[in-house]
């Protein structure tokens, strides 16, 4: 009779499990022990009780946003923007403050960090996945260092595969486009000796920027399978093994680069244990190993000879993290977690070495949420890090939740953060070491590291509301928030110095209206301004100052489905390499028929990009161009068996 | 807490009976040995009929006995074989298997089945979730009869009712996917050939992953998932199971099909609040499916 009590303690469990599962007695099945699946720290918890601001993209959004990479995803979260260098190198940042190595942003695929730990950003052209393996993809806007650690300094992006329990079967994606895009991924699910598993294999290509020579080849296969070992025990693997070949930035000036095509390679693999003690109570242990390595070598003219020149480099991470989540009681839960991780990093160029060099990362976490009653959650969350490069620290977060009447939650959060330098940062030493075949053995120098760099510094505080009104099947989630940044790292030509400070004071928000279940509409907009800033760099332009996105799906009966996005971005100017850009509008737009051929479904679908205008997104200059999206148009079918 | 209170409410209403029955009665008690689960049940069958004034025996088969009580599918069976001259309960199996019992002519014998008659379950979802329309089911050949009784029952509470049939284990996963898309709940029909240790997860993952919540039939199942579980716990099913062993010898019950009039409702929190929804509490619940 009572409220389910999240206290089952495990001795009912195991006394129900003494019964042999397989057994043949007709009435078992209304007895036995079935593994908990969707227990408290597997489920997404709902926005509105979430202690942070946080935008979740489903797969229904993704699929009906027509986005092909993760990057292009992301410009559907209320201020983020997405920049492209080339084809293959985008940006991805929020709130602005970014040149070309966009490196405040913490970014992880099933718990794992996925930033380099060279230059601190992403290379978002060689993830471990392909779009149909998202289950779903959660920002957090705002530092949370408390619990996702270092550079979760602007944002955290934690993209979340499927699991291989969720969804059976094999499908074909085949997908062709204009200009020169080719896309095809095959995923296989299947059994085999109790491990429940899918893999996925990708093939990719297609042909960049209009005005970039910047073509790019990609192959994907990786693999990701659960086995229970009991009812509270479960084992995970994650593997990927991923190549690509790109061309090279051509740059016209003093420096010549002719045929210079970079090639990269990675493997990625995870394990994982997950016990469950009760539907309240679980704990996982995992472990990672990454390795990433970038070819490229190109001529360079100097003093009237070609020199063979490349930046080229191998990064490694190993991390082993333990977490462990408990609901104490309907009103406290908590949790509680340990990391340790190494970084390697070996460069002849960036680091002038021929020796690896590594960084080690060790960190405590945790945090706790009560709710005392009358609708008030307190939330509580720090991480205290000790890393090589900078040394140990404390991270905290709190938030205060008050949930007035169903559906409404208020919250006021504060928090600090780090941001610890990266290799290059700190230890960069980039050297160009040649034999000029006239004056013989050269080393040019250009930029050095500095090792007395101290970590840059964060403070956040926000007043957010997150309404329901399932009615009239409208959501909103509204913020206000005020982030002072200090020490931040830029260069000053020759090497980095902790030269910067800003404060950023704006609002966003979401709006998601589903009135009936064949319509979606969706908004995200943000609104910042700079309050102040350190007198030689451009922050206050480093974040536009409008920008909104909008996405309308509509669902017919005869299995059709049209959809469009719309992005508007006011003028911003990317720090660094790139620079300003002027206002630019992008529309997307998708249309879909889904059928059935016997047990076979089939979707075909066509989708244009850019149908608006072509536009430029970040301003890196070479070759006298600045990197234009003109529109691509393909079309594709899934098929799914 | 709640099997305390539960045995005393057992207690109370077997006291509360006692007036009734003039003399004590003896009952053959099966199985001896078994699973954990059916010793535990027939431990306490023995108790309460002790409790009662009336005396179990399972060892003595020579002396005379006014009853059979039989709990679980094996017992059952095997009772089932014989020509039993005295009134017989089976107890504790399930509806599909007991029917096929209670189809031998000759003798009285009623049985206590362990599913929840098919118009408590969608009044209970009604009752949960009033916004929802479309129930679905996956079931084995073996309930699709029960399936289309069912969709008869909620077409009378205004609920349309979906059903794929699953063959084998390889159909389950398309079948789930064909009626995920058609229907706003889940409603978990017993059938070991569809829900089972191994399938259950992906069936709650799936239906999770669409939003669409699961309504099951056992407590485990709740735990692992699902949203609303309505079922009766090992102490409600004993006690009926004395009421009506007692009752059949006595005459003042009915042979045949007896659907457990006490049942629990619970709800996962975890899963509730993870979807969005906002349901009345168990106990609500409880209260407005016992009220007619």
């Amino acid at each position: 009779m009572t409220r389910l009590s999240q206290f089952v303690p495990v001795s009912l469990a195991f006394a129900l499990a003494s019964v042999d599962v397989f057994a043949a007695t007709p009435e078992d099945s209304y007895f036995e022990a079935v593994p908990i699946v969707l227990s408290a720290s597997r489920v997404s918890q709902p926005v509105s009780s979430a202690p942070a601001p946080v935008t979740v993209l489903d797969r229904a959004l993704i699929e009906a946003s027509g986005a092909r990479t993760v990057p292009e995803i992301m410009r559907l979260v209320p201020g983020v923007q997405v920049g492209h260098i080339t084809g293959y190198e985008p940006v991805v940042t929020y709130h602005g403050l970014s040149d070309r190595y966009a490196r405040r942003m913490q970014v992880l695929v099933d718990g794992r960090s996925i930033y380099t730990p060279l230059w601190g950003g992403v290379q978002w052209e060689d993830l471990p996945l392909t779009l149909d393996d998202i289950e779903r993809i959660e920002v957090v806007r705002g530092p949370n260092a408390a619990t996702f650690g270092a550079n979760a300094f602007l944002g955290v992006i934690n993209i979340i595969t499927r699991h291989p329990d969720a969804g059976h079967g094999h499908s074909l994606r085949v997908e062709e486009g204009d200009p020169d895009v080719h896309h095809v991924v095959a995923r296989f699910t299947g059994h085999l000796a109790g491990w429940r598993g899918r893999t996925s294999i990708m093939l990719d290509s297609d042909h960049g920027l209009t005005d970039r020579v910047d073509d790019r080849r990609r192959s994907l296969m990786n693999l990701r399978a659960s086995r229970r070992l009991n009812v509270a025990d479960e084992l995970e693997i994650q593997f990927a093994l991923g190549e690509g070949i790109r061309q090279g930035l051509f740059k016209s000036g003093s420096v010549v680069y002719s045929d210079p095509d970079e090639s990269t390679r990675s493997w990625t693999g995870q394990l994982r244990w997950n016990r469950t003690l009760s539907s309240g109570t679980d704990f996982f242990v995992q472990a990672s190993h990454w390795q990433y390595e970038l070819d490229n070598l190109y001529s360079v003219l100097v003093a009237g000879a070609y020199v063979p020149a490349g930046t080229s480099y191998d990064t490694s991470r190993s991390e082993l993290e333990f977490q462990y989540n408990h609901v104490a009681s309907p009103t406290l839960r908590l949790m509680a977690g340990s990391q340790l991780r190494r970084d390697g990093v070996y460069s002849k160029t960036l680091l002038d070495s021929t020796n690896w060099s590594y960084s080690n990362l060790s960190r405590v976490f945790g945090n706790v949420d009560w709710s005392p009653g009358w609708g008030v959650t307190l939330h509580a969350a720090a991480t205290y890090e000790d890393n090589a490069i900078s040394g140990g620290g404390w991270q905290p977060r709190t938030a205060l939740l008050w949930q007035p009447v169903d559906g409404h939650t208020f919250r006021l959060s504060t928090s600090r953060g780090f941001r610890t330098p990266t290799f290059l940062e700190s230890r960069g030493d980039i050297t160009f070491r040649f034999i000029h075949p006239v004056f013989g053995a050269q080393a040019i120098s250009s930029l050095d590291g500095n090792r007395g760099l101290r970590d840059e510094e964060i403070r956040s505080r926000e007043f957010g509301y997150v309404g329901n009104f399932p009615k009239y099947g409208l959501s909103l989630d509204l913020r206000r928030f005020i982030d002072r940044m200090g020490h931040l790292i830029e260069t000053t030509g020759s090497t980095f110095g902790n030269l910067g400070h800003v404060t950023l004071q704006g609002v966003e928000g979401e709006v998601r209206w589903q009135p009936s279940r064949d319509w979606l509409l969706r908004t995200g907009f943000s609104r910042t301004r700079s309050l102040r800033h350190a007198g030689d760099i451009e922050y206050p332009d480093a974040v536009p100052y409008w920008q909104h996105n909008v996405l309308v799906s509509r669902h017919f009966d005869s299995g059709w489905q049209l959809s469009g996005a719309f992005y508007l971005m006011r003028p911003m100017t990317w720090l660094g390499d790139g620079n300003a850009i002027p206002e630019y509008k992008v529309l997307d737009v998708r249309l879909s028929k889904d059928f059935k051929v016997g047990a076979t479904s089939l979707q075909g679908y066509v989708a244009v990009q850019n149908a608006y205008e072509h536009y430029v997104d970040f301003g890196y200059e070479a070759g006298g161009q600045r990197g234009m999206h003109g529109s691509t148009a393909r079309a594709g079918v899934v098929i799914r068996f | 807490m709640a099997m305390r209170s539960e045995r005393y409410a057992l207690l109370f209403c077997l006291l509360a009976m006692l007036p009734a029955w003039g003399g004590a009665a003896t009952f053959w008690v099966l199985p001896t040995q078994g699973s954990a689960l059916l010793q535990s049940a027939g431990e306490r069958v023995v108790s309460g009929l002790s409790l009662l004034g009336h005396q179990s025996t399972h060892r003595d088969i020579g002396a005379p006995i006014d009853g059979v009580i039989a709990l679980g599918y094996r017992a059952a069976e095997s009772v089932n074989l014989v020509d039993a001259p005295v009134p017989t309960v089976y107890a504790m199996l399930p509806m599909r298997q007991a029917e096929g019992l209670l189809a031998k002519a000759g003798g009285r014998r009623a049985a206590l089945v362990l599913d929840q008659p098919l118009a408590r379950q969608l009044r209970l979802i009604r009752l949960a979730l009033p916004e929802v329309r479309r129930v679905g089911a996956l079931v084995g050949p073996a309930t699709l009869e029960r399936a289309r009784q069912a969709a008869d029952v909620a077409a009378d509470l205004g609920l349309v009712f979906e059903i794929e049939l699953v063959k084998d284990d390889r159909e389950l996963a398309p079948a789930l996917n064909r009626l995920l898309p058609r229907v706003d709940a889940l409603l978990a029909l017993p059938d070991p050939a569809v829900h089972h240790s191994q399938s259950v997860p992906h069936i709650l993952l799936t239906t999770f992953h669409a939003r669409v919540p699961v309504i099951a039939y056992s407590e485990a199942y709740v735990l692992a998932g699902a949203l609303i579980g309505l079922y009766s716990s090992e102490e409600q099913l004993v006690s009926e199971t004395l009421q009506l062993a007692t009752g059949l010898v006595q005459g003042r019950r009915r042979a045949g099909l007896h659907f457990p009039a006490r049942f629990v409702v619970s709800v996962n929190p975890v899963v509730e609040r993870s979807l969005g929804l906002r349901l009345p509490s168990a106990n609500e619940l409880q209260r407005r499916l016992e009220a007619p």
